[in-house]
């Protein structure tokens, strides 16, 4: 586009060097004496400025001659080049340091406001010759022209000036922060809007003087401090050198300002810190440094990758706690084994242990929330350090047993539990169950505790519903509902049990009413304790259910005389109903129950089958509760009436001595319908009884029944107190004297027993062969073809959440299921097959 | 234009309490105009002078533009000045435009160059575009006899030019 204009109104035409010499005199050369500072000169009129802009912009527009946009704007150049080499340079050559910063920094200013008169002087050149031919603006060209003339020539001493000042302020020297950020600017506007002279000429040599500096200090500090020393030293030399980015240097070199020092300070000796004897990462841990131990994670936390090798060192140390914890447990089980094994499994039941455990954990974890923020690397790290030494065998005992021991205490009656509030049983429950959460034999945790939580149930030696549900609700969130569906089984089977109950009442209250039946309880029954006294007579019984046959057979234990009971007979009666399934597994265990009881039994049998026909009634007795009242003791201050409260099978051996004096083993286990030589036989005898030959008098007192051995039988251990010989006679010790009106026989074990522990790892062996086989058939089904080392490890994957399968485990199911032509194996590829 | 309001609030707001800066510019024959700085300003030439100049007592004696046309010069300033400040309908403010350059053509290329000395953008886009509007649809004859112009071209010359803007012929 041409530009408009050319007639000039009123003027003559303008010839080159006039023009140029009246632009120079009365524009240029005022304007240089303003800037240098000569006050005589200063100043230009409206009429001067005038004068000096429309001789530029007839020079530009003018027919004849022609225009000298061209001339003009190259001399506009070669003017202010021959001013900076003139005056400006020289100035600055005889000056060193901050005084030639200093001096540089004005002349840079002047140069600058030098470039804005040229641009508005010459705005025409701008507006239409700059623009036509695109060309640099005279903005562009009066910086290039400082760019290459002064800056060119002075640029290293004035870097060096520039690098020598940040030293001294390193060292400690207050220096000129605002100087140093105009020597910065400076820079940054010498690129001309893009970033290279500043990255080039400045930031990469100050960088590099910056990795240097901190090299050699660094190296010292590693030398002569303490790591807590050297992190403060570390954290005060990243804060003043933020604070000097932030001072005088451009955002983007902040950043990678501080990776430098980050890298040189931190990175280079962090190994050796953390290693360094008696301050490094080990002591600080030990010590429970907690700020130490905050700043080393705000510190490493900065730098990318470089939180592993804390948390390598953190695993190593919670590792080698945890093993010294395991190594003091297996000694001590050691040392009791020595006296007996049971004094060595009362020490391995300890929940000592387990508290160790629990506290070690409390301890790593705290201090990875509060010191470590949480950090993902750090909570692996731990996991990984607890995942080892809390799968240990200790003594007999999985930890996982062991967890699930503990969880028992916690629970139970007269356990460690029941004397800590509420809020305390769920802090530890909440505990154990992230500490769980590192166990592999998580199967092995959740038969133990089904045991366990069975007893508590049962026997009514769970101290809280709260805590039981509480600890329910957490092993569901950390292991899933599958892993808590008997659990929770066996508390709705309590609740509904309850349920039953009633209904059963209110289904007697009916019946009796509605029929004459002889078993309706007389009125005189109703009393409190039982039906009539003279000889011993059970009072209340309470059958105890037995697991059927139908998927969800209903087990029925006892519940003692009670005013809630049904009052049938004579007696209280109570059964609670089991779902077979989801309680442990029950022996079958048959007796002949006094026709007292066995009428209440059928009588509840009458009552379910009226509320269903699809489940089977199966009692177990061995877990019933009976309450007698007896009349047949002589001693004691309560006139020989005394209340007991015992098993089914003793209430029924007790029972049998309503109708006889005295009567041998054999007899009894034959009125009874038991195996002599069954245990729970024979313990039920042991339990009642003592050998009136052998026994002191105070013994001989404690005890409802008096043992005589009968003729030696032949049997190795016949004299034994704990061995029982058929020929052996009982009798009733009308001596015995109870110091209360109520008292319990020797109850069953609320606490498992060895033979129940070992039951509990072949069901636990046999759940794992199950669940092997029905992951390999899951795989396999979806893979259809599988070579062996895939499918073992996708079968390990698949039951890791429940336990760590061995692949000898693994191999054996393969085969099994080989042989049962679920799968086939193809020998040439080594490689199992599915059948469909 | 009255540093004080009618109402005689202006005392409490800054903006009109202090007195409106004047300017005075001279035409190339000495006419003095006095206006408001803002309206002055409104040329890119003033303003650049402004910032340079430090007293600002002086009067700014232009050259290239004589009283007439300085005078339709700042009509157009004051107009478009004022816009800023109470802006109209942008239909309003072409209309006004177009009323402006409805003006013989002496005048209007005397405003053309005006506005390019001045450096006024916007006026110059307004006359150049009223010249470019008078230009089209005429054949070069029609465009020599309206403005005056004398064929200074020889036919060969003339042939030259016609084959070099074909392109531009068959529109």
């Amino acid at each position: 586009m041409a530009a408009p204009g050319g007639a000039v109104m009123g003027g003559a035409p303008v010839a080159l060097d006039e023009g140029w010499n009246l632009i120079m005199e009365n524009g240029f050369k005022p304007l240089v004496a303003t800037l240098d500072g000569d006050a005589s000169r200063a100043g230009t009129s409206a009429k001067t400025w005038i004068d000096v802009h429309t001789t530029v912009y007839h020079m530009c527009t003018q027919k004849t001659p022609g225009t000298y946009s061209r001339e003009l704007y190259e001399r506009v150049g070669q003017a202010l080049d021959d001013y900076l080499e003139s005056t400006a340079l020289p100035a600055l050559r005889e000056l060193y340091a901050e005084f030639m910063l200093q001096e540089l920094v004005r002349r840079w200013e002047n140069h600058k406001t030098m470039v804005k008169w040229i641009q508005r002087i010459f705005k025409y050149l701008d507006r239409f010759y700059v623009r036509r031919l695109e060309i640099a603006n005279l903005e562009t060209v009066g910086y290039t022209v400082f760019l290459n003339r002064v800056f060119g020539s002075v640029k290293h001493d004035v870097r060096s000036a520039v690098l020598d000042i940040v030293k001294r302020e390193r060292n400690g020297d207050v220096v000129d922060q605002s100087l140093v950020k105009k020597v910065v600017d400076l820079f940054v506007e010498m690129g001309l809007s893009n970033t290279e002279v500043y990255s080039e000429e400045l930031e990469r040599p100050l960088l590099d003087a910056t990795a240097e500096f901190y090299q050699r200090q660094s190296a010292q500090w590693v030398e002569d401090d303490s790591f807590p020393a050297f992190m403060l030293k570390a954290e005060a030399c990243l804060a003043a050198e933020q604070a000097r980015a932030a001072a005088y240097l451009v955002p983007r070199t902040k950043e990678r300002l501080l990776r430098t020092v980050e890298h040189e300070v931190l990175v280079v000796h962090q190994q050796v810190m953390l290693d360094k004897d008696s301050s490094g990462l080990v002591t600080l841990l030990v010590n429970d440094a907690r700020e130490d131990l905050s700043r080393l994670f705000r510190l490493y936390a900065r730098v990318t990758d470089a939180l592993q090798p804390i948390a390598t060192t953190l695993k190593r140390h919670v590792h080698a706690e945890g093993m010294e914890l395991v190594r003091e447990q297996k000694a001590r089980v050691e040392a009791a084994a020595k006296t007996s094994s049971a004094a060595a499994s009362a020490v391995a039941d300890k929940p000592d242990f387990i508290q160790a455990l629990l506290a070690l954990h409390d301890r790593y974890t705290d201090l990875v929330s509060s010191c470590f923020g949480d950090h993902a690397t750090f909570a692996r790290a731990l996991k990984e350090a607890f995942e080892v030494f809390v799968n240990q065998q200790v003594g007999k005992s999985s930890t996982a047993e062991l967890f699930a021991g503990y969880c028992d205490e916690l629970l139970r009656v007269k356990g460690a539990g029941a004397r800590m509030s509420e809020s305390d049983v769920e802090e530890q429950l909440d505990k154990l169950v992230q500490l769980f959460a590192y166990l592999s034999d998580k199967d092995v945790f959740q038969e133990f505790s089904r045991k366990q939580l069975a007893k508590r149930l049962l026997m009514d030696r769970s101290h809280s519903d709260d805590a039981e549900s509480f600890l329910i609700t957490k092993l569901k969130q950390r292991c899933g509902a599958h892993f808590t569906s008997k659990l929770e089984g066996m508390i709705t089977d309590m609740t509904l049990s309850a349920d039953i109950q009633s209904a059963f009442q209110e289904w007697f209250a009916n019946r009796a009413t509605n029929t004459n039946m002889e078993d309706v309880p007389s009125p005189a029954a109703a009393g409190g304790d039982g039906a009539a006294a003279g000889a011993p007579k059970a009072a209340g019984a309470a059958p105890a259910g037995g697991a059927a046959a139908a998927p969800e057979a209903a087990v029925m234990p006892p519940v003692q005389l009670s005013s809630s009971g049904v009052r049938a007979n004579g007696h209280d009666f109570a059964v609670r109903v089991l779902t077979t399934g989801h309680w442990p597994t029950y022996a079958q265990d048959e007796i002949t129950l006094p026709p007292v009881l066995s009428r209440s039994e059928k009588l509840f049998r009458e009552y379910y089958n009226t509320r269903t026909s699809q489940r089977v009634l199966r009692f177990v007795h061995a877990l019933g509760k009976v309450w007698l009242s007896t009349t047949f003791f002589a001693g004691g201050r309560w006139g020989g009436k005394v209340e007991l409260a015992c098993s089914t099978h003793q209430a029924c051996v007790m029972m049998l001595f309503n109708d006889a004096e005295s009567l041998t083993y054999g007899k009894i286990c034959e009125m009874l319908g038991l195996d002599p030589t069954a245990d729970v036989s024979k313990g039920t005898m042991l339990s009642l009884s003592t050998i009136s030959a052998s026994g002191g008098k105070s013994r001989v007192q404690q005890s409802v029944l008096l043992r005589v051995p009968g003729p030696a039988t032949g049997a190795p251990g016949s004299t034994s107190s704990s061995f029982v010989g058929v020929n052996d006679v009982f009798s009733v010790n009308v001596k015995f004297t109870s110091m209360r009106p109520k008292l319990k026989l020797k109850p069953l074990h609320a606490k498992i027993t060895d033979a129940e522990k070992e039951a509990a790892q072949s069901t636990v062996h046999e759940d794992r062969r199950h669940a092997v086989e029905a992951a390999i058939v899951r795989v396999m089904k979806q893979h259809k073809r599988m070579p062996h080392n895939q499918l073992v490890v996708q079968v390990s994957e698949l039951l890791m959440p429940v336990f760590k399968p061995d692949p000898t485990l693994i191999r054996n199911r393969i085969d099994e299921l080989i042989s049962r032509e679920y799968i086939k194996k193809d020998t040439s590829a080594n490689v199992y097959e599915y059948l469909a | 234009m009255a540093a004080v309001n009618d109402d005689g609030m202006a005392m409490t707001t800054n903006e009109e309490a202090a007195p409106k800066r004047m300017i005075t510019i001279l035409s190339q024959d000495k006419e003095e105009f006095v206006v408001e700085k803002g309206v002055a300003t409104m040329a890119t030439l003033i303003e650049d002078l402004l910032a340079d100049v430090s007293d600002g007592e002086d009067k700014i004696p232009l050259q290239n533009v004589d009283a007439r046309i300085l005078a339709k010069v700042i009509e157009y300033m004051k107009y478009h000045f004022k816009l800023i400040e109470t802006p109209q309908p942008e239909d309003e403010v072409r209309r006004w435009d177009r009323e402006f350059v409805r003006v013989d053509k002496s005048t209007l290329f005397h405003l053309v160059l005006a506005a390019n000395y001045l450096n006024i953008q916007s006026l110059l886009d307004l006359t150049t575009q009223t010249v470019a509007e008078l230009i089209k649809g005429k054949t070069p004859e029609q465009i020599r006899t309206e403005f005056g112009i004398v064929n200074d071209f020889t036919p060969e010359e003339e042939e030259e030019i016609r084959r070099d803007n074909a392109w531009s012929e068959d529109r």
